[in-house]
């Protein structure tokens, strides 16, 4: 993906690709957006108002009208169904929503501009392609309540370490920019680390895991009050906190080897298990024969090759992994 | 200078003192009496989708498949990097994501150039988002060779959304 300034090709626009309106119950609220062909060829479109949702994968689910509790959809009405565009011609589409009498809170939909294309019969295997643009719709009545809370804090991994907050949009309307700091102490009091993310917005009922990658090295160890502080533009923020205790590593001859394990390149994780001085297959073989010794158990950081935050079979599979790499580098 | 001489001029510095007080004294009522005027305005989300052809005689809207090499069925999959290239303008934070509208198709792979395949699928895949700007996209197609070959008849399905973020 390059950023572009030259603008050849065939193209189709909107006017607007989002709108969020304060509606009271009852109320009509009107908007138009516009729609140009900028191909050098007729544009036919079909418009639909729809649903959507968003999953945890990041994609928007485009849905039938009327699927969800807070679907704007079933009160919207929409100017044009099908628009034909000549080369440089734009078109006004108008939608008009009305929220329930009972309505509080945000309520959303879409429409979806389509294009329709004859792909016509093809002598061999081909695929059509189409385009479609979403116009997000937001309504929130006047009542609406913001507020949000932190579900839980939790670390995840061993090296590196990666700290996350679950938020929830507990209120009714919609949070459009949720910011978070993550901040950790020491026990003296002191600040050993702060981070805050890029902004998200969350619609009211559904919740988002927010995760920032901590400093901590293998070698580090203490006791941190790691907190999550959340700035979802309120009078108030809201906050959760856990201790992170990283025990000191005390490594000590694996199995009847007669070395201690060594990190050979720095990277906090402790490849040449057998003490030896060289990171080879016979690593593989101390761990993967020895996953349940203490001196491995006790040290999970060292040996923590997949990064689950647990001594597995895996981390034997991440070993390897970094052993292929290793050589391939060298 | 005479006595009258010395009272003429002083004369003239009172009158140039008077009016410069008069002049200044109205410059603060036209302050005073002045209008201050907040424009307000909004940039409205727009956004773009656009196919960038590559070639003139070639419909950006329908894809060939071309016919599978001997060194294809040897890698197991047919690829064609940049099979699609389009262009995302927005001034705001955006997304595209593929789907295929039916479900009974030959397994494609797709990924926004430089990331990783995935499976086209009825759910939805985002193969680009980004900040506000303009970006060129290039879509890479892979389909895995085996007992099914290359669809025949009916083409295949991809449906690009540009949506805000």
């Amino acid at each position: 993906m390059v950023l572009s300034a030259s603008s050849s090709g065939r193209a189709i626009s909107v006017s607007e690709s989002v709108v969020r309106a304060v509606v009271p119950p009852e109320q009509t609220h009107w908007f138009s957006f516009e729609i140009l062909n900028d191909d050098q060829a007729d544009l036919r479109l079909a418009l639909r108002i729809v649903d959507w949702l968003e999953s945890e994968d990041g994609v928007t689910a485009i849905l039938p009208p009327g699927t969800h509790a807070r679907s704007a959809a079933p009160r919207m009405t929409l100017s044009d169904t099908e628009v034909t565009l000549l080369p440089g011609e734009s078109a006004a589409i108008t939608i008009s929503a009305t929220l329930d009498p009972a309505a509080d809170g945000t309520y959303w939909a879409g429409c979806l501009v389509q294009e329709i294309v004859d792909s016509g019969a093809q002598d061999g295997p081909s695929m059509a392609v189409r385009r479609q643009l979403l116009v997000r719709l937001m309504y929130t009545t006047p009542n609406a309540r913001g507020t949000a809370r932190v579900v839980r804090v939790w670390s995840s991994g061993s090296n590196p370490i990666t700290i996350h907050a679950e938020v929830e949009n507990d209120g009714t309307a919609v949070l459009d920019v949720i910011t978070s700091l993550f901040t950790a102490e020491d026990t003296e009091g002191r600040t050993v680390f702060e981070s805050s993310s890029p902004s998200i917005s969350l619609l009211p009922g559904f919740s988002a895991e927010i995760s920032t990658p901590a400093p901590w090295t293998t070698d580090d160890s203490g006791t941190f009050l790691v907190r999550a502080v959340i700035d979802f533009g309120g009078d108030v923020l809201v906050a959760g906190q856990i201790v992170l205790r990283l025990q000191p590593l005390l490594l000590v001859p694996i199995g009847t080897h007669d070395a201690i394990p060594r990190d050979l390149d720095g990277d906090g994780w402790y490849e040449d298990v057998d003490g030896s001085g060289a990171f080879d297959f016979a690593d593989i073989d101390v761990l993967s024969e020895l996953l349940d010794d203490p001196g491995v158990v006790r040290n999970l950081r060292a040996f923590d090759f997949d990064n689950d935050g647990r001594i597995t079979p895996l981390d034997v599979t991440g070993l390897l992994h970094q052993l292929g790499e290793n050589r391939s580098q060298t | 200078m005479t006595r009258r001489r010395l009272f003429r001029s002083s004369r003239w510095v009172w009158i140039g003192c008077l009016l410069t007080a008069f002049l200044a004294a109205g410059s603060v009522a036209a302050i005073q009496r002045s209008v201050t005027v907040q424009a307000h305005w909004r940039v409205l989300p727009y956004q773009v989708l656009q196919f960038v052809d590559t070639d003139d005689d070639a419909s950006a809207a329908v894809y060939i498949i071309r016919e599978p090499t001997a060194r294809d069925w040897e890698k197991g999959s047919m690829e064609d990097e940049y099979a699609f290239r389009l262009r995302v303008v927005s001034n705001t934070s955006w997304k595209l994501q593929v789907t295929r509208p039916s479900a009974a198709q030959v397994a494609v792979e797709i990924r926004g150039h430089g990331s990783r395949y995935a499976p086209l699928t009825q759910d939805g895949l985002v193969v680009a988002a980004g900040a506000n700007g303009s970006y060129e996209i290039g879509i890479d197609i892979r389909i895995p060779l085996g007992q099914d070959s290359v669809p025949v008849g009916e083409p295949l399905n991809l449906v690009f959304t540009l949506m805000s973020l």
